[in-house]
């Protein structure tokens, strides 16, 4: 079996990735579609942090080891060899990495 | 406290203006002075995390509101955000069609030299069987696929986010999550060794036989594969396959499809030319000029003629004199290729009864000079004598490992230079031959300081 990767008619464009520990899933009968996922607040020295609800993620922007491409399935067969087609969208060279665990958001009370 | 604050939404906070925020800030205030004046009267707690609550429920709502204002002035004032929080926030929202399976990818790890090779519209292909592991194929290269397992979630942005300089005023800005990943998979380093055991096991399913007017005249356009089937199924790069199919026996006919010639064809055919050679009647077919046109004279009609091609091409040399249909035939590949043809069969015999047969077989006045075996047989001293044993790659195991091992249990030891020959249509780089038997033999020191192989780890 074949699977050619074909790029997309304008090119390599360049994504970025947000990688977090462990799963989401929506609620049982509703999707994510639309919906919030949080809100990233940007410190300094690359370091990056998401609220989600009353939590907090900690993380860093950084850079791929190496680049990543990102592959799209496709339906498409050609029909003299049966080969298939999957489409390179894009490559990614930057991701944004929350290695720790959520932590509660802790308010002071004073402002 | 923490999860106390997480439980309590008060209804009446949703419906909260700028203004009645500001005044409740103010009251915060008073409370927090009014705090710090009974820090020890323990009647006054349920009151404090009554604001903490209060306030908790604020950022949400400033949050969902998008109020920048209030969101920056909570959180830049708490820990961890109190460290030069950049005034823009970034909201991060699920695209609309985000459960879709069209937002769905598979990111693969790889090298800037695939991404180069990509943009130069080099071809991009995965092969593989269904229970092989995959392999990415450039034109040239082949890099195996390990699939990672992971525990993290990749969700994938369109743009590439980075900390946006800080304005005077707090602002949201707006960024959506438009597909997640499935799947990662990373490139391992491109393989520096030609996978010909499947090649050559699929081919010769379907080798061209001496015998095949009469058993496959009416099917011999179907027979064969073309060089998409043989993709399919062998883990190769276009360039990879080109190179091992030069170095086998197979023959591309004119509708496109590879065959192999099986080694009594290539025998009976050998041997016919061989005759041709003895005579003296016919000029055109001679070591020092042989032709297309006097070797389809006199040869059958079961030796088609891209068969007679392929021999001129692979086993003689044209001759440089401006014509374009004379060669020459050197002849130690006559030699070799009937030293394949003689021992294939029986594995070894004595060198004497082999060069007897041979003296036979070739045309009258050819010289033999046993060097040229090399890589092909081995000569070996036996109580009754010296031995030729047929150890062609061709016929050879195919995998490194397995060959290695053959070849060690016919002899235990070996020098780097015996070895290589018998490796020639596996390894196209001799210095990755030379790396895999530095890392993977053993070896021990002859008398006079050379390295001899004698097994493999």
């Amino acid at each position: 079996m074949q699977i050619k990767l074909i790029p997309t008619p304008d090119g390599i464009t360049e994504w970025m990735a947000i990688e977090l520990h462990g799963m989401i899933s929506p609620q049982e009968g509703s999707s994510f579609d639309g919906k919030t996922l949080g809100t990233i607040c940007w410190g300094d020295r690359n370091n990056v942090y998401m609220i989600i609800g009353n939590q907090t993620l900690e993380g860093k922007i950084s850079k791929t080891d190496r680049p990543l491409l990102v592959i799209q399935r496709s339906g498409d067969k050609n029909q003299d060899c049966g080969e298939k087609n999957a489409t390179v969208k894009a490559v990614i060279r930057k991701k944004i990495v929350f290695k720790t665990r959520p932590r509660p958001l802790v308010l002071s009370t004073a402002i | 406290m923490n999860r106390f604050i997480t439980k309590t939404k008060t209804p009446s906070n949703k419906k909260e203006t700028p203004q009645k925020r500001l005044q409740t800030g103010t009251s915060r205030n008073e409370s927090t002075n009014k705090k710090n004046d009974s820090e020890c009267n323990v009647q006054a707690t349920p009151d404090v995390q009554t604001k903490e609550e209060s306030l908790m429920s604020k950022l949400q709502f400033a949050i969902r509101n998008n109020d920048a204002q209030f969101t920056f002035d909570t959180l830049s004032t708490n820990r961890p955000f109190d460290n030069a929080m950049n005034k823009i926030m970034t909201k991060v929202e699920f695209s609309s069609s985000f459960s879709d399976p069209t937002s769905e990818f598979m990111l693969l790890s790889v090298d800037e030299s695939v991404v180069d090779a990509f943009k130069e519209s080099q071809r991009l292909t995965i092969r593989g069987e269904s229970t092989d592991e995959a392999v990415l194929c450039t034109d040239n290269a082949t890099f195996p696929i390990k699939v990672i397992e992971s525990a993290t979630t990749v969700l994938l942005l369109h743009n590439c986010l980075d900390a946006p300089d800080s304005p005077t005023i707090p602002n949201f800005e707006f960024e959506s999550v438009d597909g997640k990943c499935y799947s990662t998979g990373e490139l391992c380093s491109a393989v520096d060794v030609l996978n010909v055991g499947r090649l050559k096991e699929m081919l010769r399913e379907q080798e061209l036989r001496w015998d095949w007017k009469d058993k496959e005249e009416e099917e011999e356009l179907l027979k064969g594969y073309r060089m998409n089937d043989m993709l399919d199924s062998v883990q190769m790069s276009v360039g990879e396959l080109k190179t091992a199919l030069v170095d086998l026996p197979i023959v591309k006919f004119p509708n496109g499809r590879y065959r192999y010639l099986s080694h009594k064809f290539r025998g009976e055919m050998l041997g016919l030319i061989a005759q041709l050679l003895d005579e003296d009647s016919i000029e055109d077919v001679r070591f020092e000029s042989i032709s297309f046109s006097g070797l389809r004279a006199h040869l059958p009609e079961n030796v088609p003629d891209t068969v007679i091609q392929w021999f001129l091409q692979t086993r003689c040399e044209k001759i440089a004199d401006g014509s374009d249909d004379r060669y020459q035939l050197p002849e130690t590949n006559l030699i070799r290729d009937f030293a394949v043809v003689l021992l294939h069969e029986v594995g070894s015999m004595p060198l004497r009864r082999f060069s007897e047969l041979l003296n036979k077989i070739l045309p009258i006045g050819t010289n033999v000079d046993n060097a040229v075996f090399e890589g092909i047989a081995d000569i070996s001293d036996a109580s009754f004598g010296k031995i030729i044993t047929y150890l062609g790659p061709e016929d050879l195991p195919d995998t490194v490992k397995e060959r290695m091992l053959h070849l060690f249990e016919y002899r235990r030891l070996w020098t780097m230079e015996q070895l290589r020959p018998y490796f020639k249509d596996v390894y196209k780089s001799k210095m990755a031959f030379d790396k895999y038997v530095v890392l993977n033999c053993e070896y021990s020191l002859s008398e006079t300081n050379e390295l001899l192989y004698c097994g493999v780890r």
